[in-house]
């Protein structure tokens, strides 16, 4: 290990040494989406969906002939090392429907497939293994298919594989919603409803459009807003409200006072 | 891990966030260079763990296990996902070209001007102290392609944290 490589490590550890998490609401935050994951783990997979839902309801098949799997609790973890090892024994095939409870149903199609569908990708696993090649489309409701490809394990569960959403996404908005800011630059990704944008300086900052349900836990919140968390907040408009959070040469003057010049364009 | 004071899995595992979750925040934070995001990344990521504490409650090393769902869920989340991609339209094309001091920026915005992949094998490689091995397992990546990220990325990163390179800036 050459000099650079080790001054590199030192930098690193020396650079976050003194940040520390909320333990507890860290704490709290995963055993209570933990324990959601828990109850919808159980996973039923239907190979042929329609078959084989008929072949139930006339009694030729018994729930646990559908490949029923509790396969993530009861699988052996293996060396800690390894943990990506598909708790999954049930390989992906094309036409399969997956029941991920809480009214979400997973649809299994080829890649291939998934590039003629009307889908929005939300995630992928890098890993090869079960799921490489497939993409499971969710369908649901909004909440619950939301919370599948965001926490569920999915992922983990099926290695390469792909989930996807049902419906092109659309951001909140059709437009850019604010005017450009005096002496910044931004850039828009509306599909994503963020902005990254850039002062005359070089300073950066990202603009995240959030939906008004939001607003009251990020205003009341000094940890997500204000002075000395790295974001600033616009007021309520409408059914949005902008976010302002730090990027690097920014610093929380320049943030409060970008947060504070931002007009709406309507 | 510790359980002396633990008496129901969730107080356990309580516990073990206690013990285990500065790491893994800092990990998390190095990664995604916003506190917020950062502890976003960790609850998911002990939220992955909880699912299956019974199981990783028991396993030889259950802190390695929750490493590698974080950087697991870091890379497959933010492969396909750019929302908090910074612009890298500044990137300097030949990393050893001659920086200009003034330019020197923070090592945490630094490390946000990488890809995804490359900030994920430099913080596997270098504050984790992973192998080059272990690394291209823990990303599913091939050795080489760990050399030549983590070569390319601190190549990347000189100019704009010189101090941390005085070698190739005091010339």
């Amino acid at each position: 290990m050459n000099d650079p490589e080790n001054t590199f490590r030192t930098a690193l550890h020396e650079r976050v040494a003194d940040q520390h998490p909320d333990y507890a609401r860290i704490s709290a935050g995963a055993i209570s989406a933990g324990s959601r994951i828990r109850r919808r783990r159980r996973i039923t997979v239907t190979v042929g969906a329609a078959a084989a839902v008929g072949a139930f309801t006339t009694g030729g098949l018994g729930l646990s002939q559908l490949l029923t799997t509790t396969a993530v609790d009861q699988a052996p973890l293996g060396a800690a090392g390894a943990p990506s090892a598909s708790a999954s024994t049930a390989p992906l095939a094309s036409g399969q429907s997956l029941d991920l409870g809480d009214g979400v149903t997973g649809q299994v199609v080829t890649n291939d497939e998934a590039k003629t569908m009307d889908i929005t990708i939300q995630t992928a696993s890098a890993r090869p293994g079960a799921g490489t090649g497939f993409t499971i489309v969710l369908s649901g409701p909004a909440g619950a298919v939301e919370q599948k490809w965001s926490n569920d394990t999915l992922l983990e569960d099926y290695p390469g594989v792909t989930i996807a959403t049902q419906g092109a996404r659309v951001g909140l908005v059709d437009e850019v919603p604010v005017a450009q800011p005096p002496g910044w630059t931004c850039e828009w990704y509306l599909i994503d409803d963020k902005a990254s944008c850039t002062s005359e300086d070089g300073g950066v900052a990202g603009l995240v459009i959030r939906p008004a349900e939001d607003y009251p836990d990020w205003s009341k919140s000094g940890d997500k807003a204000g002075p000395r968390s790295g974001s600033y907040i616009t007021p309520l408009h409408g059914d949005i409200f902008i976010s302002v959070q730090s990027g690097e040469g920014t610093t929380d003057a320049e943030l409060e006072a970008l947060a504070s010049s931002l007009r709406w364009t309507d | 891990m510790s359980t002396s004071t633990a008496s129901t899995p969730a107080e356990e595992f309580a516990d073990f966030v206690h013990a285990t979750g500065g790491a893994l925040y800092r990990t998390a934070l190095l990664l995604t260079g916003d506190h917020h995001l950062a502890e976003d990344l960790t609850q998911t990521t002990y939220a992955r763990v909880f699912a299956s504490w019974r199981r990783v409650s028991r396993a030889d090393n259950p802190a390695a296990y929750a490493r590698r769902v974080l950087l697991n869920g870091f890379i497959s989340h933010r492969r396909l996902r750019r929302n908090a991609e910074m612009p890298t339209s500044t990137l300097p094309d030949d990393p050893g070209s001659d920086a200009d001091p003034s330019a020197r920026i923070d090592l945490l915005a630094a490390l946000q001007r990488l890809s995804p992949t490359d900030r994920a094998v430099l913080v596997a490689r270098y504050w984790e102290d992973r192998s080059v091995s272990q690394t291209a397992a823990d990303l599913g990546l091939t050795e080489t392609a760990v050399r030549t990220r983590s070569k390319r990325a601190l190549e990347r990163l000189r100019p704009l944290v010189a101090d941390i390179f005085p070698e190739r800036t005091t010339r």
